[in-house]
């Protein structure tokens, strides 16, 4: 989320002037495309903007999946509850560049593999789970498995698809069909 | 027939609308306590609750909002209060709204309407006088409507609340007050379609919202000098209801686009272009355009009156042809 954007501010005060049940999440990966939050932020914490709109803003660790399920599990009840909007600021890393081909001048490899080694949200679960006794390693494994698996799948499923028909760039932007009214994409 | 004024008729229609189906609601600056500065949403707030909303001055807020409720299952109709206010909610409207059915593959229809006031009024300067369509135009996956009476402005609403795809309705803020006839009752006007608001032989005059009266002046004084003018109301500007205008010009041979807009770039390049390309060989003159200059609007009154297209401009160009002196 954009967050020094004019809409994040016009949707915050009109979700909190009308009530609305809205989490905003914001997936604070620390670089504005390539500029770094220390530069872009004038506030310390993105949550720390909800004081402004007269809401409740959290941060948390947005690599550790059992604190963003539990902060998101309230603010969404409260939500429900008719308690108004918040904003959950999940504070993550963005281990990829902004696009492909982004040669990441504004950081260095160490940085990004110190992230990599450390902070994978999903290792750092399996590990808690571990830590808790939770699951053995041959579920862990399985389930990691199966993930691989599924992401496989649906890889083969894209690469093995046919290319769409030249003409089928004319559909779907409207609700009735090119054939209908040729004019509307001429 | 009755005449009602079409401030009045748009409100007709929004009733008629929000009576039928229950997910019409809408909302924008200064309509709820206000009314609308055109008294366009009078009454509605009494039989409609909270389905009528005033919000903040937040148009990226008004126009982003739209998509998420026209993506939820509803029928949100935002009211911009002026139309020159589109371009502070630009992005939601052409890299959002326009392109978020074709993006995610037709997924989920976009029926949102968009109510647009624009066009010069008493001296409302520069950033509240734009006819802002031309702007619009060049966006793939909006369609543009534009009423001239009251007539078309209720029947065309009622359209563009009940299409499943995302409709900028310009209002011209002048038209508001003026009356007309109006049938009783329910009907709709079809979108995409333009109407021959005149019928004429010796020129094509291709128009569509306030400027239309103005086109109709302008045959009157061109008629009493023997010239027979065929004006071709628009209605939807996109898309067009190109098969109807070169109807009129393979009839005519001769065409004048006239539009309160800057001509620069404006609606009048597009409709010139495909009259040469597709009936060429049936035109007698160039097709010519009348439209602003190329200016901001500005608020000095002698200084707007310069800018804007007039009546001599129009019959001027109608004149020329026919290759006759003005």
């Amino acid at each position: 989320m954009a967050s020094n954007r004019g809409t994040f501010h016009e949707a915050l005060n009109l979700a909190s002037i009308w009530k609305l049940p809205i989490l905003f999440v914001n997936e604070n990966n620390r670089y504005a495309s390539t500029t770094p939050t220390g530069y872009h932020l004038s506030s310390a914490r993105v949550a720390d903007r909800a004081k402004g709109y007269g809401i409740e803003g959290y941060t948390v660790d947005g690599n550790n999946v059992v604190e963003v399920y539990d902060a998101a599990t309230t603010l969404i009840e409260n939500a429900r509850k008719g308690k108004g909007p918040a904003i959950l600021e999940c504070l993550t890393y963005r281990i990829k560049g902004h696009y492909v081909g982004d040669p990441e001048k504004y950081r260095t490899r160490e940085e990004v593999q110190a992230q990599q080694r450390e902070n994978d949200p999903i290792e750092r679960y399996f590990a808690f789970l571990a830590g808790k006794k939770a699951a053995d390693e041959a579920t862990l494994s399985a389930l990691r498995a199966e993930a691989e698996r599924e992401i496989d799948e649906a890889v083969a499923f894209a690469e093995s698809s046919p290319l769409p028909d030249p003409e089928d760039a004319l559909d779907d932007l409207f609700s009735f069909s090119p054939s209908e009214f040729p004019e509307a994409v001429r | 027939m009755r005449t009602i004024t079409f401030s009045d008729a748009t409100l007709e229609a929004m009733k008629e609308e929000m009576r039928r189906d229950p997910t019409v609601f809408v909302y924008g600056e200064d309509i709820v306590r206000q009314g609308g500065i055109f008294g366009q949403f009078k009454g509605l707030p009494e039989e409609f609750g909270d389905r009528i909303r005033d919000v903040p001055i937040s148009e990226t807020a008004i126009i982003g909002a739209a998509l998420g409720a026209a993506l939820t299952g509803t029928r949100p109709v935002a009211d911009m209060h002026f139309a020159d206010f589109i371009s502070v909610a630009y992005d939601e409207l052409v890299n959002q709204i326009a392109k978020n059915r074709y993006m995610f593959g037709g997924q989920a229809n976009i029926p949102l309407v968009v109510r647009a006031p624009d066009g010069i009024i008493n001296q409302a300067a520069a950033q509240h006088s734009q006819s802002v369509e031309g702007w619009l135009m060049n966006v793939p996956g909006l369609i543009l409507v534009a009423p001239s009476s009251p007539a078309t402005a209720k029947g065309l609403l009622k359209s563009s609340i009940r299409q499943n795809d995302p409709v900028i309705f310009f209002e011209h803020k002048v038209l508001y007050p003026q009356k007309g006839p109006v049938p009783e009752g329910e009907y709709l006007t079809p979108l995409g379609k333009a109407e021959i608001r005149r019928p004429g032989t010796d020129v094509t005059v291709v128009t569509y919202s306030l400027m239309v009266q103005k086109c109709e002046e302008a045959a009157k004084a061109l008629e009493a000098k023997g010239i027979s003018v065929e004006i071709v109301d628009l209605l939807t500007l996109k898309p067009m209801d190109t098969a109807t205008i070169l109807d009129s010009v393979r009839k005519t041979h001769r065409c004048v686009v006239v539009h309160e807009g800057v001509v620069n770039g404006g609606l009048g390049a597009e409709i010139a272009a495909r009259v040469q390309a597709e009936a060429f060989y049936h035109l007698d003159a160039p097709v010519l355009r009348v439209g602003a200059k190329d200016v901001p609007i500005p608020f000095s009154p002698p200084l707007e009156k310069y800018v804007a297209a007039n009546l001599s401009d129009i019959e001027r160009a109608v004149l020329r042809v026919l290759h006759r002196e003005a």
